[in-house]
C-alpha cells in the first residue's frame, strides 16, 4: 500500500454571521502520498471539522467548481498535489465569500445575464426550424474559426477571475471592468460565426481596454486568454 | 418558509432538466429549476461530448439507429420508446444550436465523414461532437435559462414531493446557503435528476451529486422503477490519487487493437482485441481477477498500451485514441509516461451510467397525475446497455419533449377540489418531519452513514452480484436506516455539507434498496447486470423488466413485468 503522511494545511475559515474578518485554522492531515487538496479537505471533513464548507463536483478535472488558491495561487482543489512543506488554502480572490471556501458566483452570473453574454440562436419552436439537408442532417453550415474550440473549453473555474491584477473588489464595480472570465465569454461570442452582436463594444465598455498593457492571464487549463481573447477583442 | 408558485418545477441541473424547462417556458409556462448544485452541471457537465446524430451521413437512417439500439439493450429496450427516440434525435440534436453549443464541422462548415465518428455497437458513423464537450454544453445551455426567464434555484436541494388527492402539487426544498425551507406550489413536477453511479461512489465517473435522489423521489411519490439493475460500469477508472478513484480513464475502444490487461503479478488476462469487447465483458473479466486478490498494490489491474506503439501505425492509433479526451486525466494523475502509453496504468471499474429508473411513456409521463421524467433518471430506452455517443442525444430528445408535455397538456390546477388545498399547512408539515432529522442530537454522522453505504454497495452489489452478498445488502442497508434516523448533525445554517450528506443519504437509501431488490429479481445475466451464479441470459423467463414500487406505509414491492410495446 501506499505511504501515508501527515501533512499540515492552513485553511482560511470564514462565516457571515460572525462579523469577523475571518481567520486561519490548521490542521494536520494524514495522507496516502500522493495526495491532492481535495483529498485533504475530504479528510477535514470527515475525521476533524464538519463544519468546513468547500466545493466540488466531478474530482478530476472536468466540472471547474473547486477553485481554491493553494499558497496564493488559484487552482482546482483536485488536480494540486501537497507538497511537503505548508500548505495555505484560502477561497478564490475577487468574489465575495459565503462560507470559508465557498465563493458566490452569482455576480459574474448577473452581468452575463444583464448584458446578454450569451447566444441568441432561433426561437425555439415545437416542430424543427430548419430544411433538411437530407435524411437527419437538419444542420446549418458553419465555418468555425480557428481557436473557437480552445476558448469553449474553457471550464468556468474563475481562476483567471481571482488572479486578475486589475480587477479591485473594494473599488470599481465589475461594469467598469469585467475582468478575464466575462472577457474571455465576449471573444468566444465574437469567435462565433452565428452571433451578430457587437462584442468589441460591449469589452470596451466593459473596461477591456485596461488590459493592453497587462498580459499576464492566468488559466489553470492552459488556455492563452490574453492572446486568444483578449488581444482579439482589443484589435 | 417561502412559499412560491409555478406551471412546472424541474428538478436537477444538467442538460435534461434544462431542456424540459426552458421548452416549457417557451410555450409561455412559469417554470422553476431546484438543483442542489449549479444550472449547467451534473453528468452532463462530465460529458466527452460525442452525441449520435442518426442520418448525419447519407447511409444512414433511422430505422438503422433504432437497429443498433435495439440490439444493445439485450431484449429489454421499449421498443415504441427506441422508435421514437430514433426518428426524432437528429432534429432535436440539430436544434440544440440555437441555444449556443455548436458541434465541429469539416473545413467546408459542413459534416463530412472526417468529423462523424463510429463509436463501439454503432453499426454506422453518426457521432458528432460538440466543440469544448461537455463543460462547453453545461455553460451554454445555463444561458438558455436566463433566455427563457426560468426561475432557477441554485444549492437548493429538493427533499419531498406534495402529493394530494393523487395528484403531485408541490416539492418541499431547502435552501443549502440559508437553511431556509422552501414550499414550491405547482401543477406539475418533472424529475432530471440523472443517475445514481454516485451510489458507488468514489468507484463512479459520475458527480459527486449522482445518487439516485430523483429515483427516491418518484418513488415515493408512486412512479414505478424500471430495471434498476442496470447500472452500466466502465472498465477502466482511475486507482489513485484518493480523491481520483474511480475517474473515467477509457472504455474498451481506449485499449486500442493490441493493449492488453494484466494482473496484479504480470499475467495476461486479456491479450489485445479489448476494443472489440464490450464494456460488459471487459469488466467481469476484471472483477473475477479483482474479486480474488491478484491485484496490483493500488487494487487495481494493469492496462498496457505499449503493444499499441510496436504496431506500423502505432503513432497514429495513439493520436485518434487521444484525441477524443478521455484519459486526459492520466497525465495528472499517472505521470506523462504513462499519459503517452509507456507505462501501464492501474485500472478498475467504475460505475458510469444507469440505463433503468423510473417508468414514463413517450412524453415523459410517470403515470403518477401531474409527475414527469426525463433523461438518465427514466427507464425504457436502453435496456440492458447504453451505446456510446447516446446519452446526449437522449437528454435532448426526451427533455424536449417532456417539456412540451409539461407545457401543453392540460397542467393548470382548475380543478376546485385542489385549488382550495391549503399546501402552505400541508409543506409546513413535510418540513417538520425533515427538521426533526436536522435537529441531530443523536449518534451518528451522516457522513459516515453515507460512506457506509457507498462501501456496502460496492463490496456487496458491485459489477457482478450474487444472491448472498445481495441479501447482505439489504441487511446492512436496513441497520443504516435504523441509523439514519439518529444523526448528529452541526447546526450550521450556510453551506453546511452535513445537511446535504443527511438529504442525500435519506435518499440513496430507497434508491440502493430498489437496485439491490431488483439485481435479486433478475436471476440471469444480461446487459450490464452480471450474476456470478447466473453468467448467462435466460430470455425464457426474463425478457421483461424488473419492477419496483412504494406501498403507502414505505415497503418495496418487487417483481417482473412484461414489455409494454
Amino acid at each position: 500500500m501506499t505511504a501515508v503522511k501527515e501533512k499540515l494545511i492552513y485553511v482560511k475559515r470564514f462565516r457571515h454571521d460572525l462579523q469577523e474578518p475571518g481567520w486561519e485554522e490548521s490542521f494536520n492531515v494524514p495522507l496516502e502520498e500522493p495526495a491532492t487538496v481535495l483529498q485533504a479537505l475530504q479528510y477535514v471533513y470527515k475525521n476533524l471539522d464538519p463544519t468546513i464548507a468547500f466545493e466540488y463536483s466531478c474530482r478530476y478535472a472536468k466540472c471547474g467548481i473547486c477553485g481554491v488558491e493553494v499558497n496564493g495561487r488559484p487552482i482546482l482543489a483536485c488536480t494540486a498535489f501537497l507538497k511537503d512543506k505548508e500548505t495555505v488554502l484560502a477561497p478564490l480572490s475577487n468574489l465575495p465569500v459565503i462560507r470559508d471556501l465557498v465563493v458566490d458566483r452569482s455576480p459574474l452570473e448577473k452581468l452575463l445575464q444583464d448584458e446578454e453574454i450569451y447566444f441568441k440562436g432561433a426561437d425555439l419552436e415545437k416542430s424543427s426550424v430548419y430544411e433538411k439537408a437530407h435524411e437527419g442532417n437538419y444542420f446549418k453550415p458553419v465555418k468555425i474559426p480557428p481557436g473557437l474550440e480552445t476558448l469553449l473549453g474553457c471550464f468556468e473555474c474563475l481562476c483567471c477571475h481571482a488572479a486578475c491584477s486589475k480587477l479591485d473588489p473594494s473599488g470599481r464595480s465589475l461594469a467598469q471592468f469585467a475582468g478575464p472570465y466575462i472577457f474571455l465569454k465576449l471573444a468566444q461570442l465574437n469567435l462565433d460565426p452565428r452571433d451578430r452582436k457587437d462584442r468589441k463594444a460591449q469589452a470596451r465598455r466593459l473596461g477591456i481596454e485596461d488590459c493592453s498593457d497587462c498580459r499576464r492571464c492566468y488559466c489553470p487549463q492552459g488556455i492563452p486568454i490574453y492572446r486568444l481573447a483578449i488581444e482579439p477583442l482589443l484589435r | 418558509m417561502d412559499i412560491r408558485t409555478y406551471d412546472l418545477v424541474c428538478i436537477g441541473g444538467g442538460g435534461a432538466a434544462i431542456l424540459a424547462a426552458v421548452y416549457a417556458a417557451s410555450e409561455g409556462k412559469s417554470v422553476a429549476l431546484v438543483t442542489k448544485d449549479y444550472p449547467g452541471g451534473g453528468n452532463t457537465r462530465l460529458a466527452v461530448g460525442m452525441t449520435a446524430c442518426p442520418g448525419i451521413l447519407d447511409n444512414d437512417s433511422a430505422d438503422i439507429f433504432s437497429a443498433d439500439l435495439l440490439r444493445s439493450g439485450e431484449g429489454i429496450n421499449e421498443p415504441a420508446a427506441v422508435k421514437t427516440f430514433a426518428g426524432e434525435a437528429a432534429r432535436h440534436v440539430a436544434a440544440l444550436e440555437e441555444l449556443g453549443p455548436i458541434f465541429r464541422r469539416d473545413s467546408n462548415g459542413i459534416f463530412g465523414p472526417g468529423v462523424v465518428a463510429q463509436i463501439g455497437g454503432h453499426s454506422k458513423p453518426r457521432s458528432i461532437k460538440n466543440l469544448g464537450g461537455g463543460v462547453s454544453l453545461g455553460a451554454s445551455l445555463k444561458t438558455a435559462l436566463w433566455r427563457y426567464g426560468v426561475t432557477v434555484y441554485s444549492y437548493t436541494a429538493a427533499l419531498e414531493l406534495l402529493k394530494v388527492q393523487g395528484r403531485v402539487i408541490g416539492l418541499l426544498a431547502l435552501d443549502l446557503r440559508t437553511g431556509i425551507f422552501l414550499g414550491l406550489d405547482c401543477c406539475a413536477v418533472l424529475i432530471a435528476t440523472g443517475g445514481c453511479g454516485a451510489l458507488y461512489y468514489p468507484h463512479t465517473t459520475n458527480s459527486r451529486g449522482a445518487v439516485g435522489d430523483g429515483l427516491a423521489l418518484g418513488l415515493k411519490a408512486g412512479a414505478v422503477l424500471w430495471d434498476m439493475e442496470q447500472v452500466q460500469a466502465i472498465p477502466f477508472g482511475l486507482t489513485r490519487p484518493r480523491s481520483m478513484i474511480g475517474a473515467l480513464c477509457g472504455e474498451p475502444s481506449t485499449a486500442g487493437p493490441a493493449g492488453r490487461l494484466l494482473d496484479g503479478s504480470g499475467n495476461i488476462l486479456i491479450d489485445g482485441g479489448i476494443n472489440k469487447m464490450t464494456r460488459a465483458a471487459v469488466t467481469r473479466i476484471m472483477m473475477s481477477a479483482i474479486n480474488e486478490g491478484k491485484t496490483d498494490s493500488h487494487g487495481g489491474l494493469l492496462l498496457d498500451l505499449r503493444p499499441n506503439l510496436s504496431l506500423a501505425n502505432g503513432e497514429k492509433i495513439y493520436r485518434v485514441i487521444r484525441s477524443n479526451g478521455m484519459f486526459n486525466i492520466i497525465g495528472i494523475a499517472y505521470g506523462i509516461k504513462a499519459y503517452h502509453w509507456e507505462e501501464p496504468w492501474s485500472v478498475m471499474p467504475t460505475y458510469h451510467y444507469q440505463m433503468g429508473g423510473i417508468k414514463v411513456n413517450r412524453h415523459g409521463e410517470t403515470g403518477v397525475s401531474g409527475l414527469l421524467a426525463a433523461g438518465e433518471v427514466q427507464a425504457g430506452l436502453h435496456g440492458g446497455n447504453r451505446l456510446g455517443s447516446v446519452a446526449l442525444s437522449e437528454i435532448y430528445t426526451v427533455g424536449t419533449r417532456a417539456g412540451i408535455a409539461a407545457g401543453s397538456h392540460n397542467i393548470s390546477r382548475n380543478m376546485a377540489s385542489i385549488s382550495r388545498v391549503d399546501t402552505k399547512g400541508l409543506f409546513r408539515e413535510l418540513a417538520k418531519g425533515w427538521k426533526e432529522i436536522f435537529s441531530g442530537k443523536g449518534q451518528h454522522n451522516p457522513e459516515r452513514l453515507r460512506a457506509n453505504l457507498e462501501g456496502c454497495m460496492w463490496q456487496l452489489a458491485g459489477p457482478v452480484k450474487k444472491e448472498a452478498a445481495l441479501l447482505k445488502a439489504l441487511e446492512e442497508l436496513d441497520r443504516l436506516s435504523a441509523e439514519s434516523k439518529n444523526l448528529k448533525i452541526n447546526q450550521e445554517k450556510v453551506f453546511n455539507r452535513q445537511i446535504l450528506d443527511t438529504v442525500e443519504l435519506h435518499l440513496m437509501l430507497p434508491a440502493a434498496r430498489a437496485l439491490v431488490l431488483s439485481a435479486l429479481e433478475r436471476k440471469e445475466s444480461r446487459g450490464a447486470h452480471l450474476r456470478s451464479e447466473y453468467p448467462a441470459p435466460n430470455d425464457k423467463e426474463f425478457k421483461c423488466h424488473t419492477y419496483i414500487r412504494m406501498s403507502e406505509n414505505g415497503s418495496m414491492e418487487s417483481g417482473l413485468a412484461p414489455l409494454e410495446s
